[in-house]
């Protein structure tokens, strides 16, 4: 039995792997501009990828005894997983090597991301007993990632329709997104080579010792030593359990992001933008926009159905109220919200196109941030997930 | 596609304006509500009217939308009230824990915002808008749905967005093609209209009853005659009465168990000590429900048994009309305590207190008295002051008046702890022995708004899949005078979809004319 959790950790190795080999290869594809073998070539590699992805979920499944959505690693390899699935259906409609990129990188990061957390195979508590716990989280992640196509779409509409020479708003809001990506990666491979080199820094405070797994320069106001030379105590005001932890992991990530933007500007000689610009060009941006809004038409039902009502029925079982305003309540309710608004809005004249494209744009940062910052920053009833 | 008259751009069918040169491209028709007059475009004379016009309009019901969504976030930047410390005074919690934006946020009366009276107020706007906007669409939409002829103005045809001249030799046989693909066709003349789905145009206005039902649903649940919810705290092979059920309901706790995972399971092992404690499997409650016959007020009643089940997490049980779920437990409470005064020249008296019901005065061996002043069942500090958080003897603490002849001194007694209030400290009270018991928590519902909110739900889910997994299309085939075909399609949604789909039925229509 012991074996198959390895082997479960192996495959998702080995589907990141894939997923890497994918990007490159549809990048490639997409650099090249004609449709043909090395698309194949990439789907292929992909749905490989997909397929060693389901075996580690198959696996951990038997090997626990209950579906692995049940804390933050399994949830977000579940929901990088999705993102894949969407893609390979899609990209038999759309056969867009860019749209495949997205998708491909955001899976990545988000698997990358997943890593940091435990990953130990944790018994469920008795509230996450039900099959309402894969009914509810499968349904709710698949729309996330079917909505999650909206985003890829508007920002390579967003990336087309900008002229880098005269819309410095616009063209500074794409380098910020892009330097917020850049940091999610830089964040990803600082803590994974950290981790390979074994480093942790131990910093003492008056009655705890608390483990960075990164370098602190952000330290509790009461700290005794640190290894590192300087730290500056997080502001009084900032209370929150390991806020001081916290605030590092997004410093450091942050910074990371920085660096990694500015060595890819070293390489480009001009704005990530600009550099990305002739690869889009060739899209046809009204199939862009057309994608943007079927993936969210497709998606809301879904995310409806699982995010809301299965949760709802579930949350009536397992806590006596279906409805109790818990923080991951709340922000799905404020997603399904905007959705709602972004399918209203298109209706109006003037909402196609651009406008259409930042709203999805904002609608994939609700989603993230209810996926990331309600577990880490809001403490809630789904603390596990 | 259709090209800009100016730069010859290809644009999308649904595109106003050229996304090229920025020109207006040819009028299309504005089929959105298939130019039908609504009430909210005609009428603006009466307050009614206005009113009416101001909820019609999508966009101000974007607003409001928009304006419940930012209200709604606003209520997660703190904790709600519901979810601070049990026993928290919540204008000293929020001010201690989030300082200065705590009080303004505790002020502004954001830690109770979704039970706000200007939130509600926001639902209710909301609930109009969809409402409103539904009625004003729907009926003047439904109507020339019903009524549209096949014959049609050359105008409206020609401004569809789908428009192609052609020759067709075998009408009949293009005919055929359209049905197919499941096409209904119906013909005037030498003219055909073929539509299909017309039901997906329903999909909004279905998935909008739905939502009203939903706030019908919160807006029942604001009346208390509506549902019930109580809760009951059972000690091991105990029976209490479920309150406000006139006491007719009575629940007796057989046994109380918990559950929890092996930590030697290699399996969970990792986890369990990351967790650094047990993790709990189960919690489970063997109950007995009764049913109180013959009542009559002051008496013990007679109890008939109604049912014996198994209540745990996740799996309620239902008994006369009430769903019961565990969804509490107390370990050890304390059921009586065995107290030990003691004076200066260690003279001892054993006592027992029942922390369920104290006595006041305690006449003790050795010429001591004791005497109950103040009795906390759950003490806990909060701040300087001593409180109660439960009524429940879970950390049970007393303050005594112990006199010795003329002697009397205060003390504080809790479990571990002993402080003497009047400094003396001539003699000493403390906990020798104690006995306890486990407490299941039970809550007990009934709830008529949940069908209506599943009803709702289940409307709204049919609502929107109708509304957008299906497209409403029709395609009009017109003889011109020169016995050429003038073709014009229409689509609510997804215009490349249909546009590949017109392409698909002519292509194919080509090919057998050649063939």
């Amino acid at each position: 039995m012991e074996n198959l959790s390895i082997i479960s950790g192996h495959l998702l190795e080995a589907a990141f792997i894939s997923y890497l080999l994918g990007v490159i290869l549809f990048t490639w594809s997409a650099a090249k501009q004609q449709h043909g073998q090395l698309e194949r070539i990439a789907w292929g590699v992909t749905a490989v990828g997909w397929m060693a992805h389901l075996g580690f979920f198959i696996l951990r499944w038997v090997y626990s005894g209950h579906a692995p959505v049940s804390n933050l690693f399994e949830f977000m390899t579940f929901f990088g997983m999705m993102l894949i699935l969407v893609l390979l259906i899609m990209y038999r409609f759309y056969r867009y090597s860019l749209l495949a990129v997205m998708a491909l990188v955001i899976s990545i990061l988000i698997i990358g991301c997943a890593a940091m957390f435990p990953r130990d195979v944790a018994p469920l508590v008795p509230s996450l007993q039900s099959h309402w716990l894969y009914i509810h989280v499968t349904t709710a992640a698949l729309g996330e990632a079917v909505l999650a196509v909206s985003f890829f779409a508007g920002f390579l509409y967003i990336l087309h329709e900008t002229d880098q020479a005269i819309q410095h708003k616009r063209v500074w809001l794409i380098e910020a997104i892009i330097a917020l990506i850049l940091s999610v990666a830089g964040y990803m491979l600082l803590a994974i080579s950290f981790r390979t080199f074994g480093f942790t820094a131990t910093v003492m405070t008056a009655d705890a010792s608390i483990i960075y797994q990164l370098p602190p320069f952000f330290v509790p106001s009461d700290m005794v030593s640190s290894p590192f030379p300087f730290g500056v105590s997080v502001p009084d005001w900032m209370r929150g359990e390991n806020a001081a932890l916290k605030l590092n992991t997004i410093f450091v990530s942050l910074l990371a992001g920085c660096v990694l933007y500015i060595l890819i500007r070293f390489f480009t000689r001009k704005r990530i933008g600009a550099a990305l610009q002739p690869l889009v060009r060739k899209m046809p941006k009204d199939m862009l926009d057309d994608i943007g809004y079927r993936s969210v038409a497709v998606g809301f039902p879904i995310f409806t159905l699982g995010a809301l009502i299965f949760a709802m029925i579930w949350a009536q079982q397992a806590w006596d109220r279906f409805w109790g305003w818990d923080p991951k309540e709340v922000w799905a309710l404020i997603t399904w919200l905007f959705y709602a608004a972004y399918l209203h809005i298109r209706m109006l004249r003037g909402w196609q196109g651009i406008r259409s494209a930042w709203l999805a744009v904002i609608g994939f940062c609700i989603i993230m941030f209810n996926l990331l910052a309600v577990n880490l920053l809001i403490v809630g009833l789904h603390a596990y997930a | 596609m259709q090209k800009c008259s100016i730069c010859k751009h290809e644009n999308n069918l649904f595109s106003e304006e050229c996304h090229h040169c920025g020109s207006t491209l040819k009028g299309k028709l504005d089929m959105r509500y298939e130019g039908a007059g609504r009430r909210s475009q005609q009428r603006n004379q009466t307050l009614i009217d206005k009113v009416w016009r101001f909820f019609a309009s999508v966009r101000n019901g974007m607003y409001i939308l928009l304006m419940t969504l930012l209200a709604t976030a606003l209520g997660t930047i703190l904790p709600q009230r519901t979810y601070i410390p049990i026993g928290r005074v919540p204008q000293e919690f929020y001010e201690s824990e989030y300082g200065v934006f705590g009080r303004l946020y505790h002020y502004l009366g954001f830690d109770q915002l979704y039970s706000s009276w200007w939130y509600m107020t926001l639902l209710g706007l909301l609930g109009a808008s969809i409402l409103i906007a539904s009625i004003d669409r729907f009926f003047p939409l439904y109507r020339a749905l019903k009524l549209q002829p096949v014959k049609r103005k050359e105008h409206f045809l020609t401004h569809q967005l789908y428009v192609k001249n052609k020759e067709i030799s075998d009408p009949e046989r293009l005919i055929r093609q359209i049905r197919d693909r499941r096409y209904r066709v119906r013909q005037d003349g030498e003219d055909y209209l073929a539509e299909k789905n017309r039901f997906a145009r329903w999909g909004p206005y279905v998935n909008h009853i739905g939502l009203l039902l939903v706030l019908l649903a919160a807006f029942l649940r604001l009346f208390s005659f509506f549902y019930q919810d109580e809760f009951v705290w059972i000690r091991d092979g105990e029976t209490a009465v479920v309150p406000d059920t006139n006491q007719s309901l009575f629940i007796k706790n057989k046994q109380f168990s918990v559950d929890t995972y092996d930590a030697d399971d290699p399996k969970f092992e990792a986890a369990i000590e990351q967790e650094g404690r047990s993790i709990p499997k189960s919690f489970t409650t063997d109950i007995i429900v009764y049913e109180a016959e013959n009542h009559i007020a002051g008496d013990t009643p007679d109890l008939k048994v109604l049912k014996q089940m198994q209540v745990s997490v996740n799996h309620p049980v239902k008994a006369a009309g009430f769903t019961i779920y565990q969804s509490g437990y107390q370990m050890n409470e304390f059921s009586g305590l065995t107290l030990r005064a003691e004076n200066e020249d260690g003279l001892t008296a054993d006592f027992q207190v029942n922390t369920e019901d104290p006595q006041t005065d305690y006449e003790l061996a050795n010429g001591l008295h004791a005497k109950l002043v103040d009795y906390y069942p759950d003490y806990q500090l909060n701040g300087d002051n001593i409180i109660t958080a439960t009524k429940y003897p879970r950390n049970p603490a007393f303050v005594f008046d112990i006199s010795e002849g003329d002697m009397t001194e205060r003390l504080f007694i809790a479990i571990d702890e002993v402080v003497s209030e009047t400094g003396s400290n001539k003699y000493n009270i403390h906990a020798v022995d104690y006995d306890t018991h486990n407490v299941t928590g039970l809550s007990v519902k009934r709830d008529w708004t949940l069908p209506v909110f599943l009803l709702g739900g289940l409307i709204f889910m049919m609502g929107l899949i109708q509304g957008l997994y299906w497209q409403h299309r029709r395609i009009w085939l017109q003889r011109q005078a020169d016995g050429s075909y003038l073709i014009a399609g229409h689509t609510n949604k997804h215009a490349s979809s249909f546009e590949r789909e017109m392409d698909r039925i002519l292509d194919i229509y080509d090919k057998g004319e050649s063939g």
